[in-house]
């Protein structure tokens, strides 16, 4: 050992017993590592603000088959807002929304990122066609399915972001040319068990919220399907304003009625509020607003199959033998 | 790259700042483009998804072509259906529609031209080598607001923060990195837009939020129907308001 | 052959007794509130439940899901157990049907629309609740 890694040993040391290293010594520590690297003296002050700028976790965001409204949901966000999130809180080492490079730039934004000693979290909006082999999505020219296996693989941890990456979303509605799968099925066979924030988009909130919580107290309680409880523990129907209405028995007939006017419950109307895990109600979208309060009844847009399940939409949901 | 003596094939996969996949090949000659494909790298369906479907309920579908035009799609969808019946929405209804789509259509300007194309033309790095008094007098002259050069200098001292960290996000392997022939604006006018680019991240959301008034949520809005809008809420003097305020 | 015929009477004699006081599957029920819980809604009536359809499709322990030491005509109606109100309380009265587990009403129903197994009522006013 030279005597310069044997001096770093013992400084290091030091600070692994709890005992305190004194700026000197932490200047003297860096000074060495300045030296080490072939840089002048005054680099050690570089060094020092690298070592102690603790740093900001990776993302590594993919886009499989969406819209891209999950990203735009993103963008709305206010605590943090999204370039404090982006340049101060993370790391977002690749996300074709935003990012400059393209192409090979890319790609290799890519591959660098995957290779961080630190490891990072993968950050998937979009479902993954899989008919034909997977061949409908591609990125790079590589198959959706092959990409994201391989970059959810190494993760230390793997959210879906919207309904489409949790549960296949508007192209896996019926008939489903593509083949559109969640990322949860489809990389089942490898184990990956993403968390899902699901909704179409989910507010920023629900996301954040737990990009947060993974990074501070850990994996959050998770309901059968897959989403934060702390998020998609209630019902749309649990904390509606409108509840009031539903419980007198006030339904709005029609959207031009005098009913809606006043705001009467959206039931007949083909509200999903009842049987939808959402926290619209209470967080709200945009700071200001939600579809209810704005009189259009819930889709149930953050529950998996949705756009088969529970279509057609504006009129109370189907009975048995009930045509659309 | 050697771009006047270049001849041979360049592939770009994925191009990026858009929404959606897309792939785009070119042929050059001796450093002009004699050839160029572009091919989408992602079929999703979405006609033949709606097919059999009730059309009042298209527009809810149609809106998922895109997230960023969203409400576009689901207007036409509507639009689409009511000329079929050849039924006029009434014109409060039409009202807040065109509010709803303008709001889009600014907001969309916004993202679009700053955080989807700008960093084609501008440059961060060298935005770190301005001036911050020379950027905020060229602002001032151009745009007629007075900026303050104060503004300026927090902008850069951010980047230069961000950039000392060693961890350039986004702007891995950017193009401007270590400088390009391409980029030709001067470092204050490259700190200006470094400084919309950031700001511009803020004002989109006031923008989302005068839309989501009217159309309940931003992206996707949900409050258009064939044959009007439900939004009666909105309509109240005080939502009214917030919306101007906005 | 003749022991065997005496075998086979002497079975059959013993067996029919059993058939005869054998236990029967509530067809109809009616799922009424518990005496202290306040009526949330002033509409929603009692809950005509064909407990016999359910009966013959579904596992009893599906529905009786805390019932695994009991057996035919010894299972609790639900309101033996789900007695507190309130809309929060996660195990009250409201809650044991409206959940997003499969052992509620409203968990099942919504599940096997998902699976595509048919269509079981989840709307509030002409599902269950509706009108008699």
């Amino acid at each position: 050992m030279s005597s310069s890694s044997r001096i770093s040993a013992k400084l290091l040391d030091r600070q692994l017993e709890g005992g305190r290293m004194s700026r000197r010594d932490f200047m003297k520590f860096c000074g060495i590592v300045a030296a080490a690297m072939g840089m002048p003296p005054a680099f050690a002050a570089d060094v020092a603000q690298a070592l102690e700028t603790k740093k900001r976790p990776s993302v590594i965001y993919m886009h499989g088959a969406e819209c891209t409204g999950c990203t735009e949901g993103l963008l709305r966000a206010v605590d943090p807002y999204v370039d404090t999130l982006i340049m101060e809180v993370i790391s977002l080492d690749y996300c074709e929304t935003i990012m400059a490079a393209a192409g090979h730039a890319a790609e290799q934004a890519l591959e660098k990122a995957m290779k961080n000693p630190d490891g990072y979290y993968c950050t998937i909006e979009g479902a993954i066609p899989l008919r034909d082999g997977g061949v409908w999505g591609k990125v790079g020219g590589e198959t959706m399915l092959s990409l994201f296996a391989r970059v959810a693989g190494k993760a230390k941890g793997v959210i879906a972001m919207g309904t489409c990456a949790c549960y296949g979303g508007i192209q896996a509605a019926a008939p489903n040319p593509s083949g559109a799968v969640g990322v949860g099925e489809a990389l089942a066979a490898m184990g990956i068990k993403p968390i899902n924030i699901s909704g179409c988009p989910p507010n920023p909130i629900n996301y954040i919220g737990t990009v947060v919580h993974l990074l501070t107290k850990g994996m959050p309680d998770l309901d059968a399907v897959g989403r934060p409880k702390m998020f998609f523990g209630s019902t749309v129907h649990d904390k509606c304003q409108r509840r009031k209405h539903f419980d007198a028995g006030e339904f709005a007939p029609s959207f031009q009625s005098k009913e809606a006017r006043a705001g009467w419950c959206l039931h007949l109307l083909g509200c999903r509020g009842p049987y939808t895990y959402n926290n619209c109600p209470t967080a709200q979208f945009n700071q200001t607003n939600w579809p209810v309060r704005a009189g259009a009844p819930c889709i149930g847009c953050s529950e998996p199959g949705f756009w088969d399940q529970y279509a057609p939409f504006n009129r109370d949901v189907l009975m048995k033998g009930e045509k659309a | 790259m050697a771009e006047k003596a270049y001849t041979g094939r360049i592939t770009v996969d994925p191009i990026t700042r858009i929404e959606g996949h897309l792939k785009i090949d070119v042929e050059v000659k001796d450093g002009v483009i004699s050839n160029a494909w572009s091919s989408t790298q992602l079929f999703r369906g979405l006609e033949m998804i709606v097919l059999g479907r009730p059309p009042e309920d298209v527009h809810n579908y149609v809106q998922r072509a895109c997230g960023v035009c969203t409400t576009s799609h689901a207007l036409v969808s509507i639009r689409a259906v009511e000329n079929a019946m050849n039924f006029k929405a009434p014109p409060a209804a039409e009202l807040v529609r065109m509010l709803i789509l303008g709001t889009l259509d600014v907001h969309d300007h916004l993202v679009h031209f700053y955080h989807l194309h700008a960093l084609d033309f501008f440059d961060m790095a060298s935005a770190l080598k301005a001036d911050p008094v020379a950027a905020a007098k060229q602002a001032t002259q151009v745009s007629g607001r007075e900026a303050q050069p104060g503004d300026y200098y927090m902008v850069q001292a951010r980047l230069k923060k961000f950039v000392e960290s060693g961890q350039l996000g986004w702007l891995t392997n950017a193009y401007f990195l270590g400088g390009h022939p391409s980029y030709r604006l001067t470092p204050e006018e490259n700190l200006i837009l470094a400084a919309n680019y950031l700001e511009g991240l803020r004002v989109q959301l006031k923008l989302a939020r005068a839309m989501a008034i009217f159309s309940g949520k931003n992206p996707h809005a949900q409050t258009m129907q064939v044959g009007g809008v439900t939004c009666y809420e909105s309509l109240r003097p005080e939502r009214l308001a917030e919306f101007k305020a906005l | 052959m003749k022991r065997l015929l005496c075998i086979m009477t002497a079975m059959a004699m013993l067996t029919l007794p059993c058939f005869a006081s054998a236990y029967e599957v509530p067809k109809d029920l009616i799922i009424k509130r518990p005496d202290k819980t306040p009526q949330q809604s002033t509409w929603i009536g009692q809950v005509k439940f064909p407990h016999g359809f359910h009966a013959v499709y579904n596992n009893c322990k599906a529905c009786h899901h805390e019932e695994s030491d009991r057996s035919l005509g010894q299972f609790l109606p639900c309101t033996q157990c789900h007695v507190k109100s309130g809309q929060d309380e996660p195990t009250g009265f409201y809650r044991a049907f409206h959940n997003s587990s499969p052992v509620s009403c409203l968990g099942c129903h919504k599940q096997k629309r998902l699976a595509k197994q048919g269509t079981p009522p989840i709307s509030c006013t002409r599902g269950c609740h509706k009108k008699q």
